[in-house]
């Protein structure tokens, strides 16, 4: 594949690349974990939330990041690509945390503010990894980088699973779909 | 926690420069010539002296194009072929099968306490995801129009089978198992490709945008829609959708495989005056 050995420095954008699979990765899990704990919260800490309201916050993060994905033009131009992926990430694990919490507001919080960011990524990712590439390796390379959305969903759902099993084995509690999975057992 | 904090490893990219774009249009031309020779070991000089010249030659268009301009003739049609497409993506069941596919798996089984529908799942998305990493490398240098009309086909038939077969049997469960092979060589990754092929660099993010927005509507309306119509009906309405999708894609998209962005902009406006003139012509006739 990288054949113009004299011609580029791989190593310099391959890092590029390794940072852009790495925050797919992250975002996609992290929207997954984040709706795999969803059902529980509401089953076993908000029990009395209406069903609207659920739906709601079950797809906030997916009207957060339309949000994102519109207005990254602005964040890319007067920013910076590379601010932009540096503020990102902390703002994103900040917003992770304060779904994975037992209060409503700070849940639906944080999961506006993961939405927002993978909105954000989305778009400024292969905008960034794109320019920091060679044009010869620039369509195969940036566009296999967006494959690792599906790693990311992939790790999700494997963790859901492995979850449901160590839990099974401890109870014996008989669950029917992963959305049901808690890696707690319920109060 | 653990992928959180393993991600903060990218700040890595602290220590990086900003992409040679973003510097040549920051005016900063020393740091962008830094960059580029980190990356380019010959021809670094040559690389910032193309950047300049598509920087001067962008910066008019950048500044005509506005949203609502994609409204105008010369890009109403593309526009309406990127939406049309994240239509037929979320048609496909794109969000909603990535929500709720344990729970179709889960349909009519017997045994609730069976862990066959975690198991069908983790073996649907693993197919998925083999799928989008093995066509993302090959559908850069392969035909767009083909691969999107043909695959959305596939997939539309496949959700109409869904109902044909049964939503409890087993056959219909394996077809489900099936999907995500046609969607990676069509609707899941291809509209991402096509849209920036098409619109200016100023808008091209609608694509990524109208995704989010369409994801939210089908995840929003989703239990609405399964209230109303049942799994079953919903699965034929989605693949009717998608299959309306592919037909009007055949007509109305313009392959973008190796070609600049007006000579594709020229064929939709060719296009688009060619569906207007057979409309103007029909309605004289009656």
């Amino acid at each position: 594949m990288f054949q113009d050995k004299d011609k580029y420095h791989h190593s310099y954008f391959i890092l590029a690349g390794f940072n852009i699979c790495l925050d797919y990765i992250f975002y996609t899990y992290s929207m997954g974990v984040m709706d795999i704990i969803l059902d529980h919260l509401f089953k076993h800490v908000f029990p009395e939330t209406s069903s609207t309201l659920i739906t709601f916050i079950a797809s906030a993060p997916l009207i957060s990041a339309s949000i994102g994905s519109a207005a990254v033009g602005p964040i890319a131009t007067h920013l910076g690509r590379r601010k932009a992926l540096i503020f990102a990430d902390p703002i994103a694990i900040c917003g992770v945390i304060l779904a994975l919490t037992s209060s409503l507001p700070a849940m639906i919080i944080g999961r506006l503010v993961v939405g927002f960011m993978v909105g954000v990524i989305t778009v400024i990712n292969p905008l960034y990894f794109t320019e920091m590439t060679p044009l010869d390796y620039r369509g195969p390379v940036s566009s296999g980088s967006t494959s690792f959305m599906s790693v990311g969903t992939f790790l999700s759902f494997m963790g859901a699973s492995l979850c449901l099993t160590i839990r099974k084995a401890k109870s014996g509690d008989t669950l029917r779909s992963i959305s049901d999975i808690s890696c707690r057992k319920p109060d | 926690m653990i992928f959180p904090v393993a991600n903060l490893i990218n700040f890595i990219i602290f220590f990086r420069n900003d992409t040679p774009t973003q510097l040549v249009d920051q005016g900063e031309i020393d740091q962008a010539k830094q960059a580029l020779g980190r990356i380019y070991k010959q021809g670094a000089q040559e690389r910032l002296n193309e950047i300049r010249k598509e920087k001067e030659y962008i910066a008019p268009q950048r500044k005509i194009v506005r949203f609502i301009e994609l409204f105008t003739k010369k890009y109403r049609l593309p526009t309406l072929v990127a939406i049309v497409m994240m239509i037929a993506q979320q048609a496909a069941g794109y969000q909603i099968f990535s929500g709720y596919i344990t729970e179709i798996f889960a349909i009519g089984l017997l045994n609730q306490a069976s862990s066959t529908p975690q198991v069908l799942t983790v073996i649907f998305v693993f197919i998925l995801m083999t799928s989008e990493i093995i066509s993302t490398f090959f559908s850069y240098e392969s035909p767009r129009k083909p691969y999107i009309v043909i695959g959305s086909i596939i997939v539309g038939v496949i959700l109409l089978l869904f109902r044909i077969t049964g939503k409890e049997s087993f056959v219909s469960k394996s077809f489900l198992l099936i999907w995500p092979i046609p969607m990676a060589c069509s609707l899941s990754y291809l509209p991402y490709l096509i849209t920036p092929e098409t619109l200016p660099a100023k808008v091209e993010s609608i694509a990524s945008t109208s995704h989010w927005l369409f994801a939210f509507l089908s995840v929003q309306f989703y239990p609405n829609a399964v209230d109303a119509l049942g799994v079953q009906g919903l699965f034929i309405l989605m693949g009717l959708v998608v299959i309306c999708g592919a037909i009007s894609l055949a007509f109305t998209l313009v392959e973008t495989e190796e070609k600049n962005k007006d000579q594709v902009l020229k064929e939709y406006k060719d296009k688009y005056d060619e569906i207007m003139h057979l409309n103007s012509s029909s309605s004289s006739k009656n």
